[in-house]
C-alpha cells in the first residue's frame, strides 16, 4: 500500500479495455461499497453524564495529516469542528478539513482542502469549499472555528493557521434552525478498512451565551462505526484516532 | 487502498497510452455532496436520548405538551432529552415508529429555536451551495405551512406551531414523500389531549 498517495494507478471499467490493449497486471478493484462507506468517529464534551448542548461555538485545533485513500472518486477523508444542532443528530454545521480523490482514466490524485457544511434531518442545506488555507506541514496545527452570531441562527466558520495572522472566515452557514447545541470534533473517511483516519484535536474549547471561550471539560467519544481505528483521550482538551477495533 | 494497481512503468505507459486513444472514462459512484454530516442512526435521534415509558412520564419533564395522533398507532419507542444534561425549555420528545405501512419514521418535537421565515428560506435550496435535493412549501393540518424535505438520507417535513417545532422524519429510501405528508397531517392534526399511545 502506497504511502500518502498524490497519484496512483487505479481501475474501473477501464479494467477489461486496459487489460485486452495492453495486458498488464492489475490488482483487484476496490469494491464499491467501499467508496461509499461512510464512517466517522465523533467526539463531544460530557461535563457530566451527557454531553453538552448549550454550546454557541466550538473551537479544535486539528493536526494536519496525509492519510492513506482509497481509489474513490469521492471526499475520502474529513475533520471537522462541530456543532450538533438542538441536541438531536441531524442537525449540524461544521468546518475543517476534508481530502478530494479524484480519478481519471488512469490515475488518483488527492486535493487537501477546506470546507464547511451545515444542515437539517441529515441532508445538507448548504457549504462551500476551497485551496487548503494554510500551509500542508504534517503534525502543524490548524484553529478551526464554528461560531454562532449572538442573536441569529447563522454561524461563521473560521480558520486560524496558528501563523500569527489570525483568523480567516470562511464562510457563514445561515437559517441553520439553531443558535446553540453540542461542540464536537468529528473524524470521517470513505474507502474502508485500508485506508487511514488518523486524526489528533486539541486545545477544545465551547462557546457560552457570554461569547467566552471555556475549555472542553472531559472529551467523551459516542458515536464510531469506524472498523479497525479508535477514538482515544488524552486529556480534558484532546484526543486522538489510532488504530484499533474498540467502538470509541 | 491508496497503493498503486497497476504493476509495472511499462504498464503504466502502455495503460496511459490506451486510455488516450480510447478516451475511456473511469466511471465511480456519482460523488456525494455530503463530506462530514451524521451518518443516520434510525435508532438514535437524540443526542443525549433517555427512554421513557409513555407520553406521561415525558409530559412531566418537558416544557410542552408532546402531541402523537392515535392513527398512527403506538409507538416503537419514546426518547426524551435526558433532564440531568439541560433545562426542561431545551429538551427534546422524539418517537419512533414501526409502522405497518409507513416503516420507520420519528416524530420530533421541541422548543423552536426558529421563526417561520428561516424554514422558508430552506425552499430556496440551490446545488451550487451545497443544499441537496428539494424543499417544498406545503401546508399540513389546518392550513399550517410546513416545508418537506427531500434529500439523499432522508424525507422530512418541518413545521411550527406557536413555539413549537416538528419534525417528521424517515429514511429517504423507505419513507415517501407522500407518505412523510400523510404523518405529518395526523401530527399536526392531533391535539396534546389525546396523545397518550
Amino acid at each position: 500500500m502506497a504511502k500518502h498517495k498524490v497519484v496512483s494507478r487505479r481501475a474501473g471499467l477501464t479494467v477489461p479495455v486496459l487489460l485486452s490493449v495492453a495486458g498488464v497486471l492489475l490488482t483487484p478493484v476496490p469494491a464499491t461499497a467501499q467508496c461509499s462507506n461512510k464512517e466517522q468517529i465523533f467526539w463531544a464534551d460530557e461535563p457530566g453524564y451527557s454531553w453538552r448542548l448549550n454550546a454557541f461555538g466550538s473551537m479544535n485545533d486539528i493536526r494536519f495529516v496525509k492519510r492513506d485513500t482509497e481509489d474513490c472518486s469521492t471526499t475520502t477523508g474529513w475533520s471537522t469542528a462541530h456543532i450538533k444542532g438542538g441536541g438531536v443528530w441531524g442537525d449540524w454545521v461544521e468546518v475543517g478539513w476534508r481530502i478530494k480523490t479524484t480519478c481519471t482514466s488512469y490515475a488518483c490524485a488527492d486535493d487537501y482542502q477546506w470546507f464547511s457544511e451545515w444542515g437539517t434531518d441529515f441532508d445538507s442545506d448548504g457549504g462551500d469549499h476551497g485551496q487548503y488555507p494554510c500551509n500542508e506541514v504534517e503534525g502543524d496545527f490548524h484553529r478551526w472555528r464554528v461560531s454562532n452570531k449572538p442573536d441569529t441562527n447563522d454561524w461563521t466558520l473560521s480558520v486560524n493557521c496558528l501563523t500569527g495572522s489570525g483568523y480567516d472566515q470562511l464562510d457563514v452557514a445561515t437559517n441553520t434552525g439553531h443558535h446553540k447545541g453540542t461542540p464536537t470534533g468529528e473524524t470521517g473517511r470513505r474507502g474502508g478498512t485500508g485506508t487511514g483516519i488518523s486524526d489528533r484535536h486539541r486545545n477544545l474549547k465551547w462557546k457560552d451565551s457570554g461569547e467566552a471561550w471555556n475549555d472542553w471539560v472531559d472529551p467523551t467519544c459516542r458515536d464510531d462505526n469506524a472498523s479497525n481505528w479508535q477514538g482515544v483521550r488524552d486529556s480534558a482538551t484532546e484526543y486522538h484516532t489510532e488504530h484499533g477495533s474498540a467502538d470509541c | 487502498m491508496g497503493g498503486a494497481s497497476l504493476r509495472g512503468a511499462a504498464g503504466a505507459a502502455l495503460a496511459f497510452g490506451a486510455a488516450v486513444l480510447l478516451n475511456v472514462s473511469c466511471t465511480r459512484p456519482a460523488d456525494q455532496a455530503q463530506e462530514g454530516g451524521p451518518v443516520p442512526d434510525w435508532d438514535e435521534p437524540l443526542v443525549n436520548g433517555v427512554e421513557v415509558s409513555g407520553v406521561d412520564e415525558a409530559r412531566s419533564s418537558l416544557a410542552f405538551e408532546p402531541r402523537l395522533p392515535a392513527e398512527l398507532g403506538s409507538p416503537a419507542r419514546l426518547l426524551m432529552t435526558d433532564p440531568d444534561s439541560v433545562g426542561p425549555a431545551s429538551r427534546v420528545f422524539a418517537a419512533i415508529y414501526d409502522h405497518s405501512s409507513y416503516g420507520r419514521f420519528w416524530v420530533i418535537e421541541r422548543v423552536s429555536e426558529m421563526t417561520q421565515a428561516e424554514p422558508r428560506s430552506w425552499t430556496k435550496c440551490d446545488p451550487a451551495i451545497g443544499c441537496e435535493g428539494a424543499r417544498t412549501l406545503i401546508t399540513v393540518g389546518d392550513s399550517i405551512e410546513a416545508i418537506l424535505r427531500e434529500g439523499p438520507n432522508a424525507t422530512a417535513v418541518v413545521w411550527l406551531v406557536g413555539d413549537l417545532r416538528f419534525d417528521v422524519v424517515g429514511p429517504a429510501d423507505t419513507l415517501a414523500a407522500k407518505e412523510a405528508v400523510e404523518v405529518a397531517n395526523l401530527v399536526a392534526s392531533s391535539t396534546p389531549t389525546e396523545s397518550e399511545p
